[in-house]
């Protein structure tokens, strides 16, 4: 399984469309994170009607740097990984080196596993690439604006690093079984961004009318991990994606089913099909 | 267990493949032993590249069996020792060949250094830093001969390596093959090209609609060579030729004489016939081409 993870490794690090995603991913949290918000706190629109100016500085100093980051994650982030996850895996069958990697030594469940590594890595990347420039810009910002410094403590770091993990793994490991299932890119890029940002939010959306749909999306990884975000960032402005439908403890038992149950499915499916 | 059974690296017995209604591989019975080149000659479509799948463990059979190199298809005892191209392999578009096949010997678990070795074989180190996309059809088959050679393989599995190749290309690959084939390796190639069977392999399998229609050397399969003779007046020649009784059954075709006797009596014949004031214009060696063979085995397959 090691050499099935290194040789993941490899080709993920020179991969273009890794770095591509991985930079949009930088520069969308920091934009719509820090700069945008920033930017309507020095200059409110309408003279600051409708604004909760207190607010909405709380998110941009240290003390409310990992909700802040945090709250890109159930919507953008997870897109994001969703298609990491897809890109890992589809491209195999797109590219058809599938044959060509089964046929090397490894079984195919050690592939498997190897590509699940390394977008664990992946995954762990994508958080670092936001909460670490996302604490620069918050320590800019306090200073900048004479705001008092205060980061938060190292188990509350850890606690909200977990926390994101499981919200973008849960979406990296449907995304796995998506490709595994399409044995394609494109139609589970499509289904999976469908999924994540029309039916969750019609779930959602519906939700509060129809106890049926009410009951479902407290199962849904999209309405489940805006609620585990929204758990760490209780101070947060309206953030889209993000509200506290679930408890924290329900919602990462839900994120954890949803985490699980993919990986498993892909492995049945890429253990008993045909490569063809 | 017989000599003939621990010099065997691949055998399958009734090797079935179905895809709903049809079946694409019928109870197919191969039997390849150590450093043979095996050529496995079929029409497009036929289920050579299914059946290779199925040795390499990406297809699972629907019934029969195979051992390959006593182990079973897919499993990593038997991948460790088989080197593989098989139609539709790809590799990754955006790395160079060189890191291609180290992400090759990463999984195969073999030493980054083989990659020097097998870029040297297929005479692509030059080009070995360019991106995989911008490489010509016959650079993408060298390096996939290159993959297979990663691992030093006991057998290397070769389908239709060269296929769109153009001309100096194929020439290039046949000699290629050829000299993989020599000492202890084994080489299973698949092909539709006779002439390419026939010029590299020791022993060929003929499949036609999934089923193994002929089996045995290139000569075996072509069958026992026989005699042309053109020759006036016929009729005398045939009386001549009668009297021999080494010569075999003697066919009148137009103005020739068919004969299917051992091409070792010619010289015999010729002076017999001369002898007897019969004026020989033409002696020569009858031989069926593979290809022809290979016509009336798949016609005969095909129609019945």
């Amino acid at each position: 399984m090691t050499e099935s993870f290194l040789a993941e490794v490899m080709k993920l690090r020179r991969r273009p469309a890794m770095w591509v995603l991985l930079s949009l991913w930088f520069a969308m949290a920091l934009a719509f994170g820090y700069l945008i918000p920033y930017l309507v706190y020095q200059n409110p629109p309408n003279g600051g009607a409708g604004i909760d100016s207190q607010q909405l500085l709380a998110s941009l100093v240290p003390a409310g740097w990992l909700g802040n980051v945090v709250g890109g994650f159930p919507l953008f982030g997870a897109a994001m990984v969703l298609i990491a996850g897809i890109l890992v895996v589809g491209s195999e069958f797109g590219w058809n080196t599938m044959g060509t990697v089964m046929t090397q030594r490894p079984r195919r469940l050690e592939v498997l596993s190897g590509k699940l590594g390394a977008l664990a890595v992946l995954v762990a990347l994508f958080e670092l690439v936001v909460f670490a420039p996302g604490a620069l810009a918050s320590a800019i910002i306090a200073r900048a604006l004479d705001a008092p410094v205060d980061w938060p403590h190292a188990a509350e770091m850890l606690r909200v690093f977990a926390g994101g993990f499981l919200i973008l793994g849960a979406w990296a490991a449907i995304g796995v079984a998506l490709a595994v299932l399409f044995r394609s890119t494109a139609l589970p890029v499509g289904l999976g961004l469908v999924w994540l940002l029309v039916i969750e939010s019609l779930v959602n959306g519906f939700g509060d009318q129809l106890r049926a749909l009410g009951s479902l999306r407290q199962a849904l990884p999209g309405t489940t991990g805006g609620s585990l975000a929204a758990s760490f960032a209780s101070n947060l402005p309206d953030t889209p994606g993000v509200s506290a439908v679930t408890g924290p403890v329900q919602a990462v038992v839900v994120l954890l089913v949803w985490s699980i149950v993919p990986v498993v499915l892909a492995s049945v499916f890429l253990r008993r099909r045909d490569v063809t | 267990m017989t000599p003939d059974d621990l010099n065997m690296v691949l055998e399958t017995t009734n090797l079935t493949k179905r895809y709903g209604r049809i079946l694409a591989v019928h109870e197919l019975g191969l039997k390849v032993r150590k450093g043979e080149v095996y050529g496995f000659l079929g029409p497009n479509g036929a289920g050579k590249t299914t059946t290779l799948r199925m040795l390499l463990g990406l297809i699972r059979p629907t019934g029969g069996h195979i051992s390959i190199l006593g182990a079973t298809p897919g499993s990593p005892q038997a991948l460790a020792r088989i080197g593989a191209l098989v139609e539709g392999f790809g590799f990754y578009p955006y790395l160079s060949g060189r890191r291609n096949l180290e992400v090759l010997a990463r999984y195969a678990g073999v030493p980054k250094e083989r990659v020097d070795a097998v870029l040297e074989q297929v005479a692509l180190t030059a080009r070995s830093g360019d991106r995989f996309k911008g490489y010509s059809l016959g650079m993408k088959q060298r390096l996939g001969v290159a993959a297979a050679l990663l691992k030093e393989p006991a057998l290397l599995i070769l389908d239709e390596p060269t296929n769109g190749l153009d001309p100096e290309g194929m020439a290039d690959m046949r000699s290629l093959i050829r000299r993989l084939g020599q000492g202890e390796r084994s080489v299973v190639l698949s092909s539709h090209l006779l002439g390419e069977v026939q010029q590299i392999c020791d022993r060929v399998g003929v499949i036609q609609q999934g089923r193994l229609v002929a089996e045995g050397t290139v000569a075996e399969l072509r069958g026992q060579a026989g005699l042309l003779i053109r020759a006036t007046p016929l009729d005398k020649a045939q009386e001549v030729l009668a009297t021999m009784e080494a010569v075999g059954p003697v066919e009148t075709a137009d103005s020739w004489l068919r004969l299917a006797t051992d091409p070792a009596l010619a010289a015999e014949i010729n002076r017999r016939l001369v002898q007897a004031g019969v004026a020989v214009s033409e002696l020569r060696l009858e031989e069926r081409s593979l290809e022809e063979v290979f016509l009336s085995l798949t016609h005969l397959e095909g129609g019945a």
